[in-house]
């Protein structure tokens, strides 16, 4: 039966069983293809994430190494204000009361 | 500046030649991660010198308020000192000191600005000059005027000129 078929009739068959392969093997192939690209921009992603987080992490030491010194330098300052009133507040005192009782 | 070569000069991901990602694709994926990580850099770097400055300035509050602190200790105590001093006869000194000078500055003298404290006593040893109150004066001293111009010689004016010398010394400690 099938040799006497239509010629025509068989060619369209062909065509059509190659064109549904073609769309099958397209088909596996793009879908394939979507998931390695999401899994490597996964895996650059969790790597510029790594990175981003060991700069964090350096960037706040850095940075609390700098608040250290700027307290301690605050506390220096602090203690030299009042080491100074303690030695001179008097002294202060009576000079700018002088000053001001002194008629310009 | 981070670097992404360790991104850039990774090895194979693994891809075989059949499932190959073309260079464009990898590019772009590349591209994203760099993207990102400069993004992340710059919001790091931002949010870390937001913070700095947050601590620079309560840092230097913390160092004003103590420097005003002292600073109001000594006003506190000159003003105290002022106040005695104008129960003395030196201060009524003083104040003939200030007419004098003014007298000599302006050319002569039409009238004494005083704190209502001083006004009687001022009146009855300038008895030719015009006496007024003002009630801007409270520690003490004068404004002399004589046509139009005037000298201040009011101990409020003094202390905050004092007070400008002093914090200066201070904050060069």
């Amino acid at each position: 039966m099938e040799n006497n078929k239509d010629p025509y009739a068989a060619s369209f068959d062909q065509a059509k069983e190659i064109l549904l392969n073609a769309q099958g093997s397209h088909g596996r192939f793009g879908v394939s293809a979507t998931a390695e690209i999401e899994q490597l921009r996964k895996e650059y992603i969790e790597r510029a994430q790594r990175r981003i987080d060991i700069y964090r992490e350096n960037e706040q030491e850095h940075l609390e190494s700098v608040m250290r010194e700027m307290d301690e330098q605050r506390a220096d300052k602090l203690r030299r204000i009042k080491f100074a009133y303690d030695q001179n507040g008097m002294e202060w005192v009576d000079e700018i009361f002088k000053n001001i009782i002194t008629p310009d | 500046m981070v670097q992404t070569d360790e991104l850039t000069n990774s090895p194979d991901k693994g891809i075989s030649a059949d499932q190959s990602i073309n260079n464009t694709v990898e590019d772009k994926l590349l591209t994203e991660a760099y993207d990102m990580i400069q993004q992340g850099v710059f919001d790091i770097q931002s949010e870390m010198a937001r913070e700095l400055s947050m601590h620079k300035i309560e840092s230097k509050k913390e160092v004003y308020a103590e420097k005003e602190h002292y600073i109001d200790a000594v006003m506190s105590a000159v003003k105290k000192q002022l106040l005695s001093f104008r129960k003395t006869d030196e201060y009524i000194e003083y104040l003939k000191k200030c007419v004098a000078k003014a007298s000599e500055k302006l050319d002569g003298l039409t009238r004494i600005y005083v704190s209502r404290t001083d006004f009687d006593v001022i009146r009855a040893i300038f008895s030719d000059i015009e006496v007024k109150q003002d009630l801007r004066i409270m520690l003490g001293g004068i404004i002399a005027e004589n046509d139009g111009l005037t000298m201040d010689f009011t101990f409020e004016r003094k202390l905050r000129a004092e007070r400008e010398k002093f914090e200066q010394k201070i904050n060069e400690l």
